[in-house]
């Protein structure tokens, strides 16, 4: 049985993050094999025994009441990573897994330290549509929504999950992607709008899957990478006259 | 539309102004205040067609320059502009919850913005007690009981920042923040205030809509309308602006159309829909209206529309029909054309909760021939 945590709901949960656990356990679900949501209450202690943690983003002070309590755990979360588990955050959820962490009143504090990244407030606020382009052949491109004013570097070590190239002009990086975990800023929800990205993280706990029969989330995606790019290609015109 | 900001300040210049402002419910307690208030011989003008950014209230208020009573619907950023140049008698506020995050950012960031424009105020305010973030940025009120779903957007206090502590329906905080007491309640059938309580009939369905019904009794009390007067107002609405209408299709079958844009208001029609076997049409579109960023049907408990037809329309149809098969529903169409999708479900009745743009696109039409 494959175990997925979904870490503090009722704090992190700001942009239908719970989708992320979700899709996880359908896809599993729908190969056949068994898989068991377990929510974690703030308040209640992190289990060790998860094969997939998921983290997901919340307001400011969500955030900081979060990552004091996560902070107890952090022994507990790295040793079940060491020993196979994945980990998987989004938003407030990657910056917390970073070493430092700016809020936007300009006060830092130190993150769990899992993933070399800082974190600090961007000159302004990123939202909209997202499409990176990942190294990865059976990871393709990534779609996601991103809504956050923050800009999170990361260390000389760590890789990126992929390049930006919508929106276009702005040559940034996306994310996280490590033997261990994944992050990004990508909202949508990630897993269930890029169900390759589902499966690099199930297929790390569980080995190789089954294929599964094309279904709405593989139409979705490919119907927003097109709607990205068919955004994108206006202002590439515009640029040439 | 750029506005000059005097035209609304002129506009409003030597009339009573009463503003309401909340996520959801916001057009129907406008609808019900403005009632209550006429019923009391005022002269009421109102955007009661939930046009209620800076361009419809200067609509609605140039068109009728004779009302000395004003009662306007306002977007709730909008409303910390309205504050800095208008002098309200009163604000009405219902709960705030997450919606259009990718336009107002974070429910907390409004909560801030609303503090400040609060404070030091000369107006009365009836709000909502239900709501942590609505309580601690107004900070002192008429209190009306809305029985909200405040959990999933307030989870922390805005006060301190610590995660506030829920038991039973109420919240408090060990920073001493709490939950005050409210005089004013309701629930199916009733209205309670201070202590005694009211039969109230609405016309209109919902069983939330005697939440929004109690913040305009409230408020009609706090601007000297009898209670008995204002009750009676209410129950004989028949219609709160246009965000409820019907249509029939071709084969004479009846679809209800109603604005659903977020978490809470679908959590109204999911409640409404329980008691009987409608099918449901779920329509989201993208524009910049209706939020660019759907994931907020992730939020949305479909699964307890287990066991009947969906379907799944509008411009982001396959992010719905997603949605929904996670939910184990399995929809029968997924098409952009809400009425088309809606003819291919097979129930005596339909419900079709429309985003915003879809909404008000089905509301502005006059009925074609081919959808009788």
């Amino acid at each position: 049985v494959v175990r997925v945590g979904l870490v503090y709901p009722e704090l992190l949960g700001t942009y239908g993050d719970r989708g992320n656990a979700v899709a996880l356990i359908d896809r599993l679900v729908g190969r056949g094999l068994t898989a068991e949501l377990v929510e974690i209450a703030i308040g209640d202690p992190i289990p060790e025994e998860i094969d997939v943690y998921v983290v997901g983003g919340g307001e400011d002070d969500s955030e900081v009441a979060a990552l004091e309590e996560l902070r107890t755990y952090r022994g507990r979360i790295e040793s079940a990573l060491a020993q196979g588990a994945q980990i998987v955050a989004v938003c407030a959820g990657f910056q917390m897994l970073g070493s430092s962490l700016t809020t936007t009143r300009g006060q830092t504090v130190a993150g769990l330290d899992l993933i070399d990244a800082r974190t600090r407030p961007a000159a302004g606020r990123l939202a909209g549509e997202v499409l990176v382009r990942t190294d990865l052949p059976e990871l393709g491109d990534v779609t996601g929504f991103e809504n956050h004013g923050m800009s999170t570097v990361l260390g000389p070590d760590a890789a990126p999950l992929g390049t930006v190239i919508v929106p276009e002009h702005e040559s940034r990086t996306e994310g996280y992607l490590g033997p261990a975990a994944i992050a990004t800023y990508l909202h949508g929800p990630v897993l269930a709008r890029n169900p390759a990205l589902a499966d690099l993280v199930l297929a790390r706990v569980a080995g190789p899957l089954a294929p599964l029969p094309e279904g709405y989330a593989d139409q979705l995606h490919q119907e927003r990478v097109a709607h990205a790019l068919a955004s994108a290609r206006p202002s590439r015109r515009w640029r040439r006259r | 539309m750029a506005l000059d900001p005097d035209i609304l300040t002129d506009l409003l210049l030597d009339r009573e102004l009463v503003l309401v402002s909340a996520t959801n419910g916001k057009t129907a307690t406008t609808s019900m205040l403005s009632a209550a208030l006429a019923a009391s011989g005022r002269a009421v003008v109102s955007n009661d067609d939930g046009s209620n950014l800076a361009a419809g209230l200067v609509a609605a208020l140039g068109a009728d320059l004779t009302s000395t009573t004003a009662v306007l619907e306002v977007d709730e950023a909008q409303l910390v502009t309205l504050l800095e140049s208008c002098r309200p008698r009163m604000v009405v506020l219902g709960d705030l919850s997450r919606d259009q995050l990718d336009r107002h950012h974070e429910v907390r960031g409004l909560t801030t913005r609303w503090h400040e424009a609060f404070a030091d105020r000369a107006f009365d305010v009836v709000a909502t007690n239900s709501d942590p973030n609505v309580v601690w940025a107004v900070g002192d009120a008429v209190w009306v009981d809305l029985d909200g779903v405040h959990g999933s957007d307030s989870p922390t206090c805005p006060s301190c920042g610590r995660v506030l502590a829920s038991a039973s329906g109420s919240w408090s905080c060990a920073c001493g923040f709490v939950r005050p007491a409210a005089g004013v309640r309701a629930g199916s059938g009733w209205v309670e205030l201070d202590g005694t309580r009211h039969p109230l009939s609405l016309k209109v369905g919902g069983r939330w809509q005697y939440r929004n019904a109690a913040l305009a009794v409230a408020a009609a009390r706090g601007l000297g309308v009898d209670t008995t007067t204002a009750l009676a107002a209410i129950g004989d609405i028949d219609e709160v602006g246009r965000r409820g209408t019907a249509r029939h299709l071709r084969d004479g079958r009846r679809i209800d159309v109603v604005l659903a844009k977020n978490p809470a208001s679908w959590g109204q029609v999911i409640e409404s829909v329980e008691s009987d076997s409608a099918a449901v049409v779920v329509g989201v579109n993208d524009e910049l209206a209706d939020g660019t960023d759907p994931s907020w049907l992730w939020d949305v408990p479909f699964e307890r529309l287990a066991g009947r037809q969906v379907a799944a329309a509008g411009t982001r149809r396959l992010d719905v029909a997603l949605r929904l098969r996670h939910a184990g529903l399995d929809p029968v169409a997924v098409e952009v054309d809400p009425l088309v999708a809606a003819a291919r479900l097979d129930a005596s009745g339909v419900v079709l909760g429309a985003s915003y743009t879809m909404f008000h696109r089905l509301a502005a039409q006059r009925p074609r021939a081919d959808w009788w």
